[in-house]
């Protein structure tokens, strides 16, 4: 390996043109990816070769050495201290610029630029939450392209792992404290965001999205998805409520239910109670009339009445959800019988 | 040294009275369940890992062929639901590793072989040994009732908060079970060491141990020093989880990444607990199979104590990601670094052994080339999991699972299989045909790089771990892999019919058919009840000119005109 790639490599900085994806990475989205990339590929060079030495040299001996006629083994030496100390310093030598590679990128990593916007991110079983500067949620991350973000996260229930391929990035989410981590977004498209970090039933589908926009139209977006309650009709609003807020991993709008897979009642038996003035029947045989204050109550305080059939495991959203997201999420949610 | 008279070379089958055999030395039931001969007990061990091999298996191809397809646009599997799926990913885990791996190695053949090997007629402590064994029959019956009560769904390491207060399953059964087959762990460990210490008989000094007896002896290094905390972890979370008292829940001013540092204080050592006795026993093999001394008998023997001990060091580098401080994750990359170079000591002692020799090719060698082979991929693989800045990309996806697979399957069931391959006419008095099993060794090994090698690339793409269905572009990796574990599943099906065959049919094995020199060879196969009438004359375990090809026996005698060499 000559000097130049080495030096380049241990600088672990985008210097040059990202990659296109190949049959080892997506392509290279992000500032840091081409740097990380790079002590991949030298830790995949260097493996390459003692792994062909390796099987090289063992295939050789079974071939030269195999017993067979008019063939002896011949004796040898039995120790070395040479040969061990050549094949102890060279791996290990090899390994501290691994290491020390490794340890440049991972403070890349670490240490975002003084201007990084901040988003805040909430996991919970099964969906993410991104808040923007502006006041704006949703449900995809929206970030401007060349322009460092740092999100900062937690945890309303168990842990989560946010990773985006594309970026290289990856952090767990914690519950009860912040964790972080910061990218730089250098090509527009949209990348896989996934939950790595092992969640209960519906981990595989803990999955959205990362859109990269242009500075103009992503300011136009978090504008967008800003003060939507103001603008909008309580049923549209509460639609994009009901998206944003998870509901839609384990509640159909329908009335079918997702009991088989792990989810909860299909809400538009709710909407048809309320309708008819009907009274909700729960696993401890009480029963309440169906209407405005239950849906409220179910949202805030899920366990306190169970319908019987299911388990308790809906995320409380006391304390996570204004009141006026309450009020057109319950507008929504009495649309959905017709 | 001892007169010639007392050559152990007088041993031959035909001297020995039948109902010397261990295997028929007393029968019926009780005469197996109340025994306190190592080497039934190995053999009662050796059943019943088999027997959770199996079903952690079929957990595995459930798995397999679930992933075959992603799920439908409904969210519908091909057969399983998600709930299911990840029981069973959990299940495999879990019975994998506390049930198969861990006691594979060290306690059923490490039991059945070790005493022997040494010289000795039994372990320390016999009672402790049948004990030990119960423990882990009664763990097994906790996996089974956390079977029959709704499985497990935490995965087999248990993260906090989900396992102590979302997940709905059988938790508390399957950390009691962990718990119990923890203390099977510690007392074959305590067990071991002090037979390595006080049973050696005269002339067995330290550096004249067999390789495998010093694998045995880090590894029950590592048992008895890291389960402990396991043992207390696991108590901490059932605590937690019945009692809610805050250890782990942030809710309650706990701290669930303190788990994960508990959790891997043991098993990260535990990895070195599956791996070193595997290493061990392809030292053996290797020497034997290639007619040469081992090369490099200290450094191998040193490297072992290296790994147990600077394992204890590096549990961190699971929790890159986890929120450790960034100073930790630095300090532990660079210790994790110095556990590589000991096994790559190994791997170029291994080489230089068979440079020169005269290499037969049966089922054991054709196992440890295997290994070497795969355990380099396994090794060097987890060289981009070390680096810092290489794993946070790489960290819970298939990559990592393809490397810990290279590692304990490619690895620690190659070289149990090489093992058990190696040892099996001692411990059964049997010969088996070589062309199937070698036939077996050969689909095993395609259906495994086929099973495995598609992963690393699936992983590096971004295709996390533990999901029950995935985005379409990874389908073709799934589709592979798939492919590759039911031939594997034909593989291994092959070697168990190559096993059963020679137990129902197998030509008598002579006492020593390979020609190695360690002691185990010297009394018959299968060996005595009290393994040796005399304690057995010790020399250089590797100094194969102490033994001949004998036509008549068809296995290898002692050369009577032995000169012992001073040293190795």
């Amino acid at each position: 390996m000559s000097f130049h790639p080495l030096s380049a490599l241990l600088a672990a900085q985008a210097t040059q043109t990202p990659r296109e994806g190949n049959i080892f990475f997506p392509a290279e989205a992000s500032t840091v990816a081409r740097g990380l990339d790079d002590i991949f590929y030298f830790i995949l060079w260097v493996s390459i070769v003692s792994f062909v030495i390796v099987i090289a040299v063992a295939a050789m001996f079974v071939l030269r050495y195999r017993q067979r006629e008019g063939h002896r083994e011949e004796k040898t030496a039995t120790h070395g201290l040479g040969l061990e100390l050549t094949w102890t310093i060279i791996p290990t030598v090899l390994m501290a610029v691994m290491f020390f590679a490794g340890f440049k990128g991972f403070l890349g990593l670490r240490q975002a630029p003084q201007d990084a916007e901040t988003v805040f991110v909430e996991g919970q079983m099964w969906n993410w939450n991104f808040r923007y500067a502006n006041g704006a949620q949703s449900q995809e991350l929206v970030v401007p392209v060349g322009r460092p973000i740092k999100l900062v996260m937690s945890s309303v229930d168990v842990l989560h792992s946010l990773y985006i391929p594309a970026f290289r990035v990856k952090q767990d989410v914690v519950p009860g404290r912040y964790t972080s981590l910061w990218f730089e977004a250098i090509q527009e498209g949209t990348f896989h965001l996934f939950c790595t970090e092992y969640c209960g039933t519906k981990h595989s589908t803990m999955i959205t999205s990362v859109r990269v926009l242009p500075e103009a139209a992503y300011q136009a977006e978090i504008k967008e998805l800003a003060n939507f309650i103001d603008r909008l009709p309580p049923v549209e609003a509460g639609e994009r409520v009901f998206n944003m807020k998870g509901c839609t991993q384990c509640h159909n709008i329908t009335t079918e239910s997702r009991l088989q897979s792990g989810g909860g009642p299909g809400l538009a038996n709710v909407a048809k109670l309320i309708a008819e003035g009907g009274q909700q029947k729960f696993a401890d045989g009480s029963s309440v009339a169906a209407d405005e204050q239950y849906v409220r109550e179910s949202i805030l305080v899920p366990n306190a009445k169970i319908v019987s059939g299911y388990p308790a495991i809906m995320t409380a959203y006391q304390g996570r959800i204004s009141e006026d997201e309450l009020r057109v999420l319950i507008e929504y949610i009495k649309s959905l019988g017709n | 040294m001892s007169t010639t008279t007392t050559a152990p070379g007088a041993l031959t089958p035909a001297v020995q009275p039948e109902s010397d055999n261990y295997l028929k030395n007393s029968s019926g039931f009780l005469s197996w369940a109340m025994t306190l001969d190592h080497k039934r007990i190995g053999v009662m061990y050796l059943v019943a890992v088999l027997t959770a091999f199996f079903l952690g298996g079929m957990f595995a191809l459930a798995l397999r062929t679930e992933l075959f397809f992603p799920a439908d646009s409904t969210g519908k599997g091909l057969f399983l639901t998600p709930d299911l799926y990840n029981q069973m990913f959990s299940l495999h885990g879990a019975i994998m590793v506390f049930l198969f791996i861990i006691p594979s190695i060290p306690a059923a053949l490490g039991n059945f072989i070790m005493p022997v090997m040494l010289g000795a007629k039994d372990v320390a402590f016999p009672r402790l040994n049948l004990w030990s064994f119960y423990l882990w029959c009664v763990g097994a019956v906790f996996f089974l009732a956390v079977l029959m009560q709704g499985g497990l769904d935490t995965g087999w390491t248990f993260y906090t908060p989900y396992s102590s207060t979302k997940s709905l399953t059988a938790v508390v059964p399957a950390l009691m079970g962990a718990f119990i087959l923890g203390f099977s762990s510690i007392f074959t460990g305590i067990n071991f060491l002090v037979t390595l210490h006080k049973m050696r008989p005269p002339g067995m000094t330290f550096f004249r141990l067999p390789l495998f007896l010093w694998g045995l002896y880090a590894t029950a290094v590592i048992q008895v020093l890291a389960t402990p905390v396991l043992g207390i972890t696991l108590l901490m979370l059932v605590v937690e989880r019945s009692f809610g008292i805050g250890i782990f829940d942030p809710a309650l001013g706990g701290d669930p990444v303190l788990f994960q540092h508990f959790f891997w204080f043991y098993s990260h050592p535990a990895v070195y607990i599956m791996i070193l006795p595997g290493m061990a026993i392809i030292s053996e093999v290797i020497s034997t199979f290639s007619r040469k001394h081992i090369f490099g008998y200290r450094f191998i023997a040193c490297s072992s104590i290296a790994i147990a001990l600077f394992g204890f060091f590096v549990w961190g580098h699971h929790m890159f990601t986890s929120g450790q401080s960034p100073l930790a994750s630095t300090i532990f990359s660079a210790l994790t670094f110095s556990v590589a170079v000991p096994s790559a000591i190994k791997v170029f002692n291994w080489l230089t052994t068979m440079y020169k020799g005269n290499i037969v090719l049966g089922a054991p060698m054709i196992y440890a080339l295997g290994f070497l082979f795969l355990f380099a991929i396994g090794g060097l693989t987890g060289l981009f999991l070390g680096t810092m800045g290489t794993d946070i990309h790489l960290h819970d996806t298939y990559f990592v699972v393809a490397h810990f697979h290279y590692v304990m399957v490619g690895g620690t069931l190659w070289a149990f299989l090489a093992g058990l391959y190696y040892w099996w006419p001692k411990m059964f008095g049997k010969m088996y045909a070589q062309r199937s099993a070698i036939v077996g060794s050969i689909v095993a090994f395609i259906g495994f790089n086929l099973t495995f090698f598609p992963q690393f690339f699936m992983g590096s793409q971004g295709m996390p771990r533990r999901y029950f269905t995935y985005v379409p572009e990874f389908q073709i990796y799934h589709q592979l892999s798939t492919i590759g574990a039911y031939t594997l599943l034909v593989g291994l099906l092959i070697v168990a019919y190559n096993l059963v065959q020679s137990l129902l049919k197998g030509e008598k094995a002579p006492a020593n058919p390979w020609g190695a020199a360690t002691l185990e060879w010297q009394c018959t196969s299968p060996p005595p009840y009290y393994n040796f009438k005399d304690s057995p004359e010790v020399g250089d375990p590797y100094d194969l000119d102490r033994v001949q090809w004998d036509p008549k026996t068809k296995g290898y005698v002692n050369r009577p005109d032995y000169v012992p060499s001073a040293s190795h």
